[in-house]
């Protein structure tokens, strides 16, 4: 099935009446956002984009998603954006939000969402009013005010495209595409409306996958280039389990809270452990290792873009939990770019050699 | 609690530790007479209270060798509420302040390789770094760091704090608790205080059990009141630098805010900035300035170079540039007008959420404007420091806002607070020379 692009997905949602909301990384309230008519797609980069602008604004040592997506706000192509997203995921992306508010000047209002960092119930009630704060200002910027039940409809289907994407990623040895097209199918919920991607996902062949060598677990932000897929493939590994922000750690629990925002608090809150959340090391590395076992996974890389703090504080222990418990380790950086460069390759292919 | 441990305690850091303490600041200002005697051609004399501020902290350092088995010990992050833990009574200690310490006496690079041999990254922290890899080394510039029973942490500061803190939780084997304040674009609003005051009251029960007795509320308003006081006199301190010439600079300041960070809500402290008032109070009415020929005076933002403070402060001062404000050091005074001793964790919670690290840039930058006015200022240095992504992100805007709207010019000065491999002195140099050039 060919999967719409962000260009044709924009033009249908549009004529369907929603707005276009950018979303900035990564843990959000797609459901509400869809009530209110704002049809959210997500900004993780994007790669092809030149981070010069983004520069005038932020130091070096920022990551190149805030670089690059602060350039993309500026260029033509975010014209058709009506609005911006941006949760509170790490100091990088508070300062682009602060920046992005305070200095220059957007034709569209910035939403910001923070996510509490603990697991407790007053966090669980602060996430809650946090989202009826945001729902009131989306109410404000559309002049819509979906009722309870309108916001549960959608929280049904968004939950509904959300079991899928756990079943189809925790599964990955039953479907017959390489690891690209997998993930690509996988990441195209980034952007698609929550229908189209049950859809699609549902449309990805499955039988028995000619997957070849040891099967990784791929950890990090965000596989861009999705090159990296390739070239893991053809040094003869796979990657059967990710720890990706973009994947894997959005997955969210369905609970049963009637209050539509009680509801997507306790759901965003459930996803699995998480660097940018102040997840305890040991719980973090116990999830991690049992993933590792209930898929067979040998060796796990961790791909990131660089300065990326969050993940750079788990590196050490990650690396050395899994090396006691006899899997490879491989950390490796880039910087968002459109295609991995040779250093990286020549590292995932020694370090895939090694295990094999 | 054993009587051998208590005896050490009261005795080694009390009757004896205090009387050493007193010797070495003897010694000390006897050492800054000399210095003020021969003089300086550029910087004017150093402040005596030095040597107090240095008598204090070393003890507090000196108890904590001597304090397990007899107290509790809490660590917490520089701006974590610490007014529940000293109502119970815990031992605090704060790895900031010991980081901080570590980059002053130029260990920041020796500790942080210890780190990044064991794994951690050079583009994080360089605190968190220097802090992790002196535990790595089982070494420390003030003896012993007492091992902590718990840690309460608070990201008012930044994100990175709960990354390090929850790594030495890990290591140590002790419970983290996270006091979490969403960052604010604006003014706090209800939800978010009422999210902080949840968070303290249910921090009391834990801290209960650590401790091993009940808070008593009035404890806790007398803490708070006292934590106030401190913090007023603090900012009483840092307001001095309107006078003209500046009686201390903002590196004095760096200095002089130990105490405000680890030691607020102790009656010592309030007594220390009083001691610190009257000198400057000396200083002003005998027109004595921080740099002996003001010429320009500017703000510093961000965090200090904590290895380079005396080299960047007399290469100012020789440019007759005198730093008369940080705006770092007020985030222990400003948002202390929150505080309230009739609801102390209602006053807290806003106390701690309005924390300038944890407000907007522009709000940041307002705050410049607002000091510019206050202070008279000529110019802003804004330290671009790669180890604190929230305090830096923004400077780029608010160095071009300062000279389109007020034309003030500002220089950015790219360094690290603690890590000196990225910081070049002679480009600074350069830097420092052509900006003094501007500002004539």
């Amino acid at each position: 099935m060919k999967i719409p692009n962000r260009k044709e997905t924009i033009e249908a949602v549009r004529a369907k009446g929603y707005q276009i909301g950018a979303v900035m990384p990564f843990h959000y309230p797609r459901a509400l956002l869809r009530a209110f008519k704002i049809h959210p797609m997500e900004v993780w980069g994007p790669p092809h984009i030149d981070p010069m602008e983004g520069m005038q604004h932020f130091p070096e040592y920022t990551c190149q998603i805030v670089h690059k997506a602060t350039r993309f706000f500026a260029t033509a192509a975010a014209r058709d954006i009506d609005c911006i997203l941006i949760p509170h995921t790490c100091d990088s992306l508070q300062g682009m939000a602060s920046v992005l508010k305070d200095y220059l000047t957007m034709k569209q209002p910035i939403f910001t969402l923070y996510h509490p960092r603990g697991r407790r119930k007053s966090d669980l009630d602060y996430l809650e009013n946090e989202l009826r704060a945001l729902g009131e200002k989306l109410r404000e910027f559309t002049n819509i005010s979906p009722g309870n039940d309108e916001i549960m409809a959608e929280i049904r289907l968004e939950e509904k495209a959300n079991k899928l994407f756990a079943d189809t990623l925790q599964h990955r040895q039953i479907y017959t595409v390489s690891d690209r097209d997998f993930y690509t199918t996988l990441r195209a919920g980034e952007y698609l409306p929550a229908d189209q991607f049950i859809e699609l996902v549902g449309s990805l062949p499955k039988g028995r996958a000619d997957l070849h060598g040891p099967g990784l677990m791929l950890s990090g932000v965000v596989p861009e280039p999705m090159s990296i897929f390739d070239h893991i493939n053809r040094f003869g590994a796979h990657v059967i389990i990710d720890d990706l922000a973009c994947c894997s750690r959005r997955i969210y629990e369905a609970n049963d809270e009637s209050d539509p925002y009680r509801h997507l608090a306790r759901s965003l809150m459930s996803m699995p452990p998480d660097t940018t959340i102040s997840t305890p090391y040991n719980r973090r590395f116990e999830y991690l290792g049992s993933q590792m076992l209930r898929t067979g996974a040998k060796g796990v890389v961790v791909f990131n873009p660089k300065f990326c703090e969050p993940e750079l504080f788990y590196i050490s222990m990650f690396e050395e939990r899994m090396k006691e418990q006899g899997y490879s380790f491989l950390f490796v950086e880039n910087e968002l770019t459109t295609e991995l460069h040779q250093q990286i390759q020549t590292r995932i292919n020694s370090f895939v050699e090694v295990m094999t | 609690m054993s009587l051998g441990n208590l005896v050490n305690y009261y005795l080694t850091a009390g009757l004896v530790g205090k009387q050493v303490l007193r010797r070495q600041k003897r010694k000390q200002l006897h050492k800054i007479e000399q210095i003020s005697l021969k003089g300086d051609p550029d910087l004017g004399p150093p402040l005596k209270a030095t040597a107090r501020m240095s008598e204090l902290l070393s003890h507090q350092y000196l108890k904590g060798r001597y304090t397990e088995g007899v107290k509790k010990v809490a660590w917490f992050s520089s701006g974590a509420p610490i007014e529940i833990l000293q109502a119970l009574g815990f031992f605090l200690y704060t790895p900031d302040n010991h980081a901080a310490l570590c980059g002053a006496r130029k260990l920041g690079v020796e500790f942080s390789e210890i780190a990044e041999s064991r794994g951690y990254p050079r583009e994080i922290c360089s605190y968190a770094r220097t802090d992790i890899g002196s535990y790595f080394a089982g070494r420390t510039p003030v003896g012993k760091i007492p091992k902590p029973d718990l840690i309460v942490v608070s990201n008012n500061i930044c994100q990175t704090i709960l990354h390090w803190y929850q790594a030495m939780g890990t290591y140590l084997e002790v419970p983290v608790f996270l006091i979490d304040t969403p960052f604010l674009f604006e003014d706090a609003a209800s939800h978010q205080i009422e999210f902080v005051k949840q968070q303290l009251e249910e921090l009391i029960p834990v801290a209960e059990r650590i401790a091993g007795k009940k808070l008593d509320w009035k404890q806790l308003q007398e803490t708070c009141r006292i934590g106030k006081e401190c913090s007023d006199l603090w900012m009483e301190v840092l307001q001095r630098a309107k006078a003209k010439p500046s009686p201390i600079t903002g590196f004095d300041a760096f200095i002089l805010m130990g105490p405000i960070v680890a030691l607020r809500g102790e009656w010592s402290t309030a007594a220390f900035y009083r001691e610190v008032l009257d000198e400057i109070d000396e200083r002003i009415n005998a027109g004595i300035g921080a740099v002996k020929k003001e010429k320009h005076r500017v703000l510093w933002d961000n965090l200090p170079i904590w290895y380079n403070l005396k080299w960047m402060s007399r290469k100012l001062a020789g440019h007759h540039i005198a730093v008369t404000v940080s705006n770092y050091t007020y985030q222990w005074a400003e948002p202390a007008r929150y505080f309230d001793t009739s609801r102390p964790i209602e006053g807290m919670a806003k106390t701690y959420l309005h924390s300038i690290l944890n407000r907007s840039s522009g709000y940041k930058l307002n705050h410049m404007k607002e000091m510019i006015a206050e202070f008279d200022l000529n110019g802003v240095l804004l330290h671009s420091d790669r180890s604190c992504k929230p305090y830096s992100l923004g400077q780029l805007d608010q160095s071009t806002k300062l000279l389109n709207e007020l034309g003030i010019p500002s220089l950015i000065l790219e360094a690290d607070h603690n890590d000196s491999r990225v910081f070049s002195e002679e480009q600074v140099s350069n830097r420092l020379q052509a900006f003094a050039e501007m500002m004539d």
